[in-house]
């Protein structure tokens, strides 16, 4: 690694690190493509060291709220089978997209084909995350209230587990599962911790708190990115150099984004966020322009 | 499984998890806290955790 790439390296961490100093997400929906387009680090490889980074975060996050008192494990424990096969799914399409050396032809010209369909897929995750800001936003996720009833407790799949987390209400653990094996296919695919997408889901589709999905995000996020990491570093997609890079600039950027944050409201920290979203989306559609030339 | 690719994994595992919990030690436990890792919508809990109960 040249210095150059050591600073780029640094630079993206502390860039990327600024986000969930601010909005508490991982960001690594926008360190896969920074890296990749910036850095030129293989897609297999940044999802690698994205997911050993965000595991620095996330054990951060979680010794936290630990220490705040915050115990909330069973969901996380229950998500945790679902994610595992997730996790799987997704390091395994990541496998065969390694060795590809497919081309896809637009107007005569000669993409190739792995790399212009990831980019494609991370440009749909970020609909999808517009979509789920928006969707917080409109439905106001601020408030703290406990008793909110989940859209699937209309459907009741069994089996149905109690849980104190949702005030003993019961949910079903087909949904808890299909749940884990998309945010594990995210995670272990695209690098992503899956607290944006976890977070409302819990809220919206299962009524847990506000307060009490961050916990169990925090908690599923740092076993699935545990196994995540591991089974990365197993297929040789974690550079150790490069996860400590990205974890120094990170834990600079996250200090820079908390001082940031008590400045901010949370209406004008969701505006910011579109912005984030905006520009990480440009980020991909010039290189895709950029392949296509 | 050789021993280098199981010392690598160990160590891609171990170093963030180390790294992670330096940094709540440094910033949340010898500092002053700031609300790392706190959600959209959620930015205030640290200062709510501050507060006497």
């Amino acid at each position: 690694m040249t210095g150059g790439e050591t600073w780029m390296a640094v630079g993206i961490g502390l860039v990327v690190g600024v986000i969930p100093g601010i909005f508490g997400v991982g960001g690594g929906f926008l360190m896969v493509p920074l890296l990749h387009v910036f850095a030129g680090v293989p897609i297999p490889l940044a999802v690698g060291c994205c997911s050993a980074q965000s595991l620095g975060t996330v054990t951060t996050g979680m010794l936290h709220r630990r220490a705040s008192g915050e115990r909330s494990l069973r969901l996380a424990w229950l998500l945790l089978p679902g994610t595992l096969v997730g996790i799987e799914l997704g390091i395994g399409m990541l496998e065969r997209t390694k060795h590809s050396t497919g081309v896809l032809s637009v107007a005569s010209r000669e993409l190739p084909l792995m790399e212009t369909v990831q980019l494609i897929c991370y440009l749909a995750i970020m609909l999808v995350l517009a979509a789920v800001v928006a969707l917080e936003t409109y439905y106001n996720v601020d408030e703290h209230d406990t008793h909110r009833r989940g859209r699937l407790e209309r459907f009741p799949l069994p089996p149905l587990v109690a849980l104190p987390e949702v005030e003993g209400r019961s949910v079903s653990l087909v949904a808890l599962t299909a749940l884990g094996v998309l945010v594990g296919f995210l995670n272990g695919g695209f690098g992503m911790g899956g607290a944006l997408l976890l977070v409302p889901a819990l809220v919206f589709l299962f009524g847990v708190s506000t307060h009490r999905a961050v916990a169990v995000t925090l908690v599923s996020s740092f076993l699935a990115g545990f196994v995540s990491t591991a089974s990365h570093a197993y297929r040789g997609n974690v550079d150790l150099r490069l996860v400590c890079l990205l974890l120094l600039g990170g834990t600079l950027g996250a200090q820079a984004g908390s001082r940031i944050a008590e400045r901010l409201s949370s209406r004008k920290l969701r505006r910011w966020f579109a912005w984030v979203i905006l520009a990480s989306t440009t980020i991909i559609l010039a290189r895709l322009w950029q392949l296509f030339r | 499984m050789n021993w280098s690719v199981a010392l690598h994994v160990v160590a891609c595992v171990i170093v963030p998890v180390a790294w992670g919990a330096a940094v709540h030690w440094i910033f949340h436990r010898l500092l002053p806290p700031r609300n790392i890792a706190a959600p959209i919508g959620d930015q205030t809990d640290a200062a709510v955790d501050e507060l006497p109960s």
